[in-house]
């Protein structure tokens, strides 16, 4: 028994949020000289209105959230701000074709970064300015901004921030809910600030530094320009943002450990984090090595574009200085791993998750010691505790859901008449919502309009089950989801 | 002194023996008539039956005149309950038995004494500690560090290799001789040897010497063959298990055979190590343990709750070639059985329960004392006093009981041993060899 009401409310309030954040783009066109209100004010009138019939159909609801409807919520939350996120795009005329711009709007909120637009230099600043906002504000999670923010919620907050979080298990720093979100996002803030006044630093203007540090700490992907960080030539800016794209990585409870309680020598034991550092300094060496001497670089380049590219797309923020495509395949075959694999569970990244391919890896080991030793009762140890055999069933679904989508996507868009490299990688990014393509008729610097809509129909609905963890997508499009009680 | 023992298990009814043996006044508490029926009926004591946490029992036992209370039932929260109550009734001295590592770590003792806890005693942690020991040192059977380390007892069974059979002890070892012979266990009987005495193949014979000369003992005692422990195998996952392999060093490795597939998985939540692998099966299940690669194990430690199984299981791994093989016996009859069927060590966390409590009791400043399972008796640290009567002549002429002998001496850190001539100075600390509770004799020599 679905709570529909309650569900109406919700979504009501979220809309309202989301023409605020529409009419804050407007006011920033304004500083700009932008004039024009159609772009943001239509949108932005759309959300309200429909914020309040939702409102009204929601009024007195009863206020019991049950495990579906906080699904529910959590999936039609991110459709209804996807399908508001990309009228701007329709409106102000930049797009024409509405699967382009729901595709750019889903790319946008799930933080993958991969663009539709082409001659992004001459875009009117507020709508570059929605495309970093939409970035931002989805990289924490949407619901999960508004339990921090809205008291209102009640009951329910519990099984919304299950439905969007992301990773095995959701850690707690406070008994409350709205406390441990509010915690995160004051971290959030406070690294979205540190990035934009380092990159000012850096020798961005103020208006690339605002935007390049919502879409870096999001993890998101999308610039001010086209040629992305390619376009400010500096060295510094491409290190300052290496680093912060790697702390953007780093799960967001650990970051709260690390700067607010001063726990460091639990922030060096998780188990996670390795992984994470191992499998980026395995790809940066690898690759700073492949370009070096197979592609003669110098090696402070090399260095540079091997760190820049990994932390990129293992981050799954997916900002490009160069086109890695022309590289020798094994590098671009390094990278798409570390796309796929991602960065840790709990931060604004994409991807598998390190935690789950750290639990697969210890599994696999484990079964291959067991075969030698039958008897042996063997753990498989995340951070020094056992993984329950739950949780590595639901790891084990995940992996197949995962192929599955995967292969099912790339059998798709190879049918829409891509090579099945580009078909592939295509799949891969959208999911990891890192961004960057590998393929040969669309590189990493590539705009994806030149796909077919319904490939970039395909790749937006990836790009929501990766955000969501495939299984808060699913769950509503299952039959015993809306039959047994 | 006046003792209350809450709790008439296993612990507590050895100590109630122990203490009965030296005239303390005795009052054991438990709730169930059966379990105090034996000790009533065969020791000196007074037993009230009842709840050891309930305020006007604890009255009615004169808690406020006890010297000592010790709280060992089967519970630690009701241990330490008890232990609050008593004390804030009256009783001196606390004891509690727990089952948790961290409340036994020095940095919490301050914390439990402003509880009313003045000591706490963790008998499963000492026999793992224990076990350890004895597997770092394989060849011998027991290794007794005093004072940090700078006096050191090894208890050694000799074989015919030894070098040291066979000769008078006057000649093998003359005041000159880097080690000292405090002890011969021979047959069921423990001798404090003499200038005659001589040394035979089949002995255990307890050495006393300082750390440097440790290799030559193991050379002089024929042990230079015995090799390390690097895989150990053993057998119940119980409390003793878990304690053990805590401590284990991490050039061992374990394999644990526990056959309550449940313990398993919590001997796996408990133990994070990765040199220990927990094995769901019966150790003694000959098949499994040559297929889990027995032959190549060095040391075989059997801790389930069943004694009987802990001897034979570690018969049959001597049969399979282990050369190391340790039993805990909880059955104190049947110590000199396994002892007499050549099991290497033998453990017993009753005797390490009550080494610890009796400690307590003593009014010299005793800072260590160990109980040896095997040759029943004591191993003390006295700490001597300033004009204490043991300083006043040379050792030859102090008139000790025959029962006991002085191992060593540490002297401003630094281990010394101990033979007729030495004179000892306030301020020493005096390792003594005590026969059958002699502990309390020799007490006033060093007040």
């Amino acid at each position: 028994m679905l709570n529909t009401k309650l569900i109406a409310r919700i979504l009501g309030s979220l809309l309202f949020l989301e023409a605020l954040l529409l009419l804050l783009c407007y006011g920033v066109g304004l500083l700009y000289d932008e004039r024009n209100p159609a772009p943001f004010g239509i949108p932005a009138l759309a959300a309200a209105l429909l914020g309040i019939a939702l409102k009204l159909a929601g009024h007195k609801a009863e206020n019991r959230m049950s495990r579906r409807d906080g699904y529910l919520v959590v999936s039609l939350t991110w459709l209804a701000y996807t399908f508001i996120g990309m009228l701007p795009f329709l409106v102000s005329g930049v797009e024409t074709r509405v699967a382009a711009a729901f595709f750019e709007a889903m790319s946008g909120f799930t933080t993958t970064g991969s663009s539709v637009l082409t001659g992004i230099d001459s875009l009117p600043r507020s709508i570059l300015f929605w495309r970093s906002l939409m970035h931002w504000f989805g990289g924490m999670g949407i619901v999960f901004f508004t339990i921090a923010v809205l008291p209102t919620m009640g009951a329910g907050d519990q099984k919304l921030f299950s439905a969007e979080a992301t990773g095995l298990k959701t850690e707690k720093l406070h008994p409350r809910i709205s406390t441990t979100a509010r915690w995160l996002w004051s971290v959030y803030l406070l690294l979205t600030g540190t990035c934009c006044a380092a990159y000012y630093l850096g020798g961005m203007n103020l208006f690339d530094a605002v935007n390049h540090s919502l879409s870096t700490i999001a993890t998101g992907g999308f610039s001010t320009h086209q040629d992305s960080f390619a376009w400010f030539h500096s060295p510094t800016l491409e290190y300052v943002a290496t680093l912060f794209m790697f702390i953007s990585g780093i799960n967001f409870t650990l970051l709260y450990l690390f700067l607010i309680k001063r726990r460091w020598r639990d922030v060096f034991r998780d188990s996670e984090l390795r992984c994470f550092v191992c499998l980026a300094a395995v790809s940066i060496v690898f690759i700073t090595l492949v370009l070096h001497f197979h592609e003669g670089l110098p090696l402070e380049t090399s260095f540079r574009y091997a760190a820049f590219n990994t932390v990129s797309l293992q981050s799954t923020t997916g900002i490009t200085v160069s086109d890695f495509t022309l590289w020798h395949p094994t590098a671009w075959m390094m990278l798409l791993f570390v796309t796929a694999v991602g960065a840790c569970a709990g931060s604004t990244a994409g991807g598998i998750k390190c935690v789950r391919v750290a639990t697969a890896y210890k599994t696999m080991a484990n079964e291959l010691r067991h075969i030698l030793h039958p008897r042996a009762m063997l753990p498989v140890r995340i951070n020094g505790n056992i993984v329950s055999e739950n949780v590595g069933h639901t790891i084990f679904s995940f992996f197949v859901a995962y192929f599955l989508l995967i292969f099912v996507g790339t059998i798709l868009m190879a049918a829409m008449g891509l090579p099945v490299l580009d078909s592939l990688s295509a799949c891969v990014t959208s999911f990891s919502n890192a961004g960057p393509a590998f393929g040969h008729v669309l590189g990493p610097l590539d705009a994806w309009s030149i796909l077919p809509d319904g490939a970039l129909w395909l790749n937006a609905m990836l790009m929501l089950a990766g955000r969501l963890e495939i299984f808060s997508l699913l769950l509503p499009f299952t039959v015993s989801f809306w039959r047994d009680n | 002194m006046r003792i209350i023992i809450a709790g008439a298990g296993a612990v507590g009814t050895h100590l109630a023996k122990l203490f009965s043996k030296e005239h303390h006044d005795i009052t054991l508490i438990d709730e169930s008539p059966e379990r105090l029926e034996a000790p009533n009926s065969n020791l000196e004591l007074l037993t009230i039956c009842g709840q050891p946490s309930s305020i006007s029992l604890l009255k009615s036992a004169e808690v406020d005149h006890a010297d000592l209370f010790i709280g060992v039932t089967p519970d630690e929260a009701h241990n330490m309950t008890c232990c609050m109550l008593a004390s804030k009734l009256g009783a001196k001295k606390t004891v509690a038995r727990v089952d948790n590592y961290e409340y036994t770590l020095p940095a919490n003792r301050d914390f439990f004494k402003t509880v009313g806890i003045d000591s706490i005693v963790y008998p499963e942690m000492l026999a793992g500690k224990e076990i350890m020991h004895n597997l770092k040192h394989s060849w011998v059977r027991q290794w007794l560090e005093f004072q940090g380390g700078s006096l050191i007892m090894l208890g050694i069974k000799l074989r015919a290799s030894a070098q040291v059979l066979n000769i008078p002890l006057r000649i093998l070892c003359g005041p000159e001789a880097p080690y000292h012979i405090v002890a011969i266990k021979r047959h069921a009987e423990t001798i404090i040897p003499h200038g005659n005495d001589i040394l035979y193949s089949g002995d255990i014979v307890y050495f006393m010497t300082t750390p440097p000369y440790v290799p030559f003992i193991r050379e002089i005692a024929g042990k230079e063959d015995y090799p390390e422990v690097k895989q150990l195998f053993m057998m119940g996952g119980g409390h003793t298990a878990e304690q053990a392999l805590q401590n284990m060093p991490d050039s061992m490795h374990a394999k644990v055979f526990e056959a309550d597939a449940h313990r398993c998985e919590q001997l796996n939540e408990c133990v994070k190590r990765n040199n220990a692998m927990i094995l769901h099966g019966d150790g003694r299940d000959p098949d499994l343990l040559v297929d889990e690669g027995i032959r190549n194990a060095q040391a075989f430690v059997a801790v389930t709750n069943n004694a009987e199984a802990n001897i034979l299981a570690c018969l049959s791994a001597k049969r399979l070639g282990v050369r190391k093989t340790v039993a805990m016996v909880e059955n104190l009859d049947y110590i000199g059985m396994a002892e007499s069927l050549d099991i290497g060590t033998i453990i017993n966390k009753k005797t390490f329960a009550a080494s610890h409590i009796y400690q307590m009791t003593l009014k010299a400043d005793v800072t260590t004392i160990k109980t040896l399972t095997v040759a029943n008796a004591d191993v003390a640290e006295f700490v001597v006093r300033e004009g204490a009567r043991i300083t006043r002549k040379p050792v030859k002429d102090l008139d000790l009981p025959p029962t006991v002998t002085l191992g060593g001496l540490v002297r401003d850190g630094k281990g010394y041993l101990v033979n007729g001539l030495t004179q000892i100075q306030g301020g020493d600390t005096v390792v003594a060899f005590c026969l059958e509770n002699a502990v309390k004799r020799i007490e006033k020599y060093f007040n």
